[in-house]
């Protein structure tokens, strides 16, 4: 297993009630894991979100390693 | 369809038709158009010959949502370019109520005299004298009008900075809460205003006489779908009226563009306790308001009312841009200090962005040091004072890094940068450095496509044609009246479609659907024309040389745009 610590930004936190946005959200996953199956888990398989790790937009195929930080950001225009 | 032309040198005013050459255009087209027809190019901002015109745009004044734009248009004394800069509030669907197409300030008042502009419930403009009204800020001044002309209005308004001729000047106008917080920030159009010897537009709010729709049904209609896009859609829907534009602050630090101690560092330390989230937070539970309705007709309710910790009010609406000029760029990582700034630059009538950097370039060269409060507080009362230092921080970036010969000046053609870093977002340096504005975020912003991955935003490749398509985009938009925020909506294949529909029905012509894309392209083509003319050439077209040379972190890139490509822009 590996765990990975996911940081929700935008109105995403509401959906976890135990939300702490200093802690961030901690999900265990199988070795091997990838961005689609994170998301999966959290329940935004179908949904628009931007995954961010260490400041680059990494892909749904982006493989996860233990320890990893990852963002998760609604889609945003200009402002 | 009325012109109202204000002769501010014989006090004259009149109104006229809408002349054919300018029927059927609204917004930043209008105002484009106007000055590109009748202002000299190499003129002085500042002299008679420039002219201040105020233009709704096209669906202002409608029953479409989210319209009530008013795009400001002058030559800029910032930037020696054709300028325009818009602002929400409530003025361009008065406008548009009352029948008026634009307002053209022309001349100049005798020396030492100062008025405000009337425009009552018939639609009838007179000049009358406002020297009691000399020196005043913005909010003083407001309240003073409403005492004397009743609530039934909506203003625009400088402040001191204004009247100072700063080039960092904003004309400030009403929100839906009569409060002077809502800006045509960028370009020193303060400044132009003050030299006019304008100090206020008042209009009245109870127009009946709107232009008619000439197909009410098929825009009824259009105006429907048009509503439903933008709640439907997530950003417009959720983010915005939860978080307001601040939402961004988080994005873009995980992104590593959040240009920060004067564009020194891509993530600025501290981030979290100015992001959006953390801001939304704060104003609930002090009793603030998040989910505030800034400007008229508006269903997204991006704005905000940020209180101190008693619920005294202390600015609307705290935003993405000021929280970075005042904050990320300044070092100041206290949301309290950064509101006050907020609530000094309304106030005194400056553009946030252009003043915060500005801040920042004095910070950078040594002359006060990174998140000093009390330091940003007291320069920002200086300019007001227009004491001498205080006159060179209000003429912004550029005049602060000329006095102390620094060279990390984060501006283009005069103005200031935006809140996404050129090195860490590319395409939006390619936007600030060909954008017929100087350095400006709304004329392009790639942001959405970055963070949706259509494009890497730290590679060169694609950013041409991502920025040029955005500023044709953006420039058509400008025309509508609708709010930028609102057109995040238009991706949706019905709601642009319903824009298209709405533009046909309002002028009763049959458009296509390239509409939007035509108009978008004459719009730069003639700002372009107007720069040419002025002496603005391709060189100027080019970022300062620190984002060439200086790597930023976390990324350590440089801006990586050859000038070859940058040139390519406006080959449309
Ligand atoms: S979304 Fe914000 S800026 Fe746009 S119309 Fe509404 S309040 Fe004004």
């Amino acid at each position: 297993m590996i765990t990975v610590t996911v940081y929700l930004y935008g109105t995403l936190p509401r959906r976890f009630e135990d939300y702490d946005p200093k802690q961030g959200y901690p999900v265990a996953l199988d070795q091997g894991a990838d961005i689609s199956d994170l998301l999966g888990h959290l329940g935004f398989a179908r949904e628009n979100v931007a995954p961010v790790i260490n400041g680059i937009i990494a892909d749904r195929g982006r493989k996860l390693a233990d320890g990893d930080r990852v963002r998760l950001f609604q889609p945003v225009q200009g402002g | 369809m009325k012109l109202i032309r204000v002769d501010m040198t014989s006090q004259q005013v009149h109104a006229e038709e809408v002349p054919s050459r300018y029927a059927g255009i609204g917004g930043r087209g209008l105002t484009t158009e106007m000055i590109n027809a009748e202002v000299p190019p190499a003129c002085d901002p500042m002299s008679p010959e420039n002219k201040l015109i105020f233009a709704p745009g096209i669906l202002s004044g409608t029953s479409a949502v989210n319209t009530s734009r008013i795009s400001v248009g002058a030559k800029s004394p910032l930037t020696g370019t054709i300028k325009e800069s818009n602002a929400g509030g409530k003025i361009a669907a008065c406008l548009g109520k009352l029948g008026i197409t634009a307002v053209a300030v022309e001349g100049q008042a005798p020396e030492g005299r100062l008025f405000q502009l009337v425009i009552d419930g018939s639609g009838r403009a007179s000049l009358q004298d406002a020297a009691a009204y000399k020196g005043m800020r913005t909010y003083a001044l407001t309240e003073k009008l409403y005492d004397v002309h009743g609530a039934q209005n909506t203003l625009m308004c400088i402040g001191p900075a204004g009247e100072h001729g700063l080039k960092s000047a904003s004309i400030q106008t009403t929100d839906v809460d009569d409060r002077p917080c809502r800006a045509a920030g960028r370009g020193g159009l303060g400044a132009v205003m003050g030299a006019k010897g304008l100090k206020a537009v008042v209009v009245n709010t109870e127009g009946k006489s709107p232009d008619a729709v000439a197909d009410p049904e098929t825009f009824q209609k259009a105006a429907k779908t048009l509503a439903r896009a933008i709640q439907e859609n997530p950003f417009t829907g959720q983010t915005l009226p939860e978080l307001g534009t601040a939402g961004l602050v988080s994005a873009v630090n995980s992104l590593g563009a959040f240009p920060s101690l004067n564009a020194t560092q891509g993530v600025f330390t501290g981030w979290e306790k100015i992001s959006g989230e953390t801001m939304a937070e704060v104003i609930r539970k002090r009793g603030g308001k998040n989910k505030h309705r800034g400007c008229s007709q508006c269903i997204i309710q991006c704005s905000n009312e940020y209180v101190d910790d008693k619920g005294g009010y202390m600015t609307a609406s705290l935003e993405y841009e000021t929280i970075w000029s005042m904050g990320g760029m300044t070092g100041i990582d206290d949301l309290d200090t950064i509101a006050r700034l907020d609530f000094l630059c309304d106030d005194i009538g400056l553009d946030t962005m252009n003043t915060g950097i500005a801040l920042a370039v004095a910070m950078d060269a040594g002359y006060k040091s990174f998140g000093d409060a009390r330091a940003a507080i007291d320069m920002l009362e200086e300019i007001a004072a227009g004491t001498e230092m205080g006159l060179i921080l209000g003429n912004g970036p550029a005049a602060v890094g000329k006095h102390f010969n620094h060279h990390r000046i984060p501006a283009v053609k005069g103005q200031g940068i935006a809140a996404y870093d050129p090195r860490g977002m590319q395409g939006n340096g390619v936007t600030y450095a060909t954008s017929t504005m100087g350095a400006d975020h709304t004329a392009g912003n790639l942001i959405g496509q970055y963070l949706g991955k259509q494009l890497d935003p730290l590679s060169a490749e694609g950013q041409v044609e991502a920025s040029r398509s955005a500023q044709i985009a953006m420039a058509a938009l400008d025309c509508t009246g609708l709010c930028m925020l609102a057109a995040s909506a238009l991706n949706s294949s019905d709601a642009a479609e319903a824009m298209v529909s709405l533009l046909s029905a309002k002028t009763g012509t049959s458009l296509g659907k390239d509409v939007m894309t035509e108009m978008g392209k004459r719009v730069l083509k003639t700002e372009r024309e107007f720069n040419r003319r002025a002496g603005i050439t391709r060189e100027e077209d080019r970022l300062p040389r620190f984002f060439r040379e200086e790597p930023l972190p976390p990324h350590n890139r440089v801006f990586l745009v050859e000038d070859e490509d940058l040139d390519q822009v406006y080959k449309f």
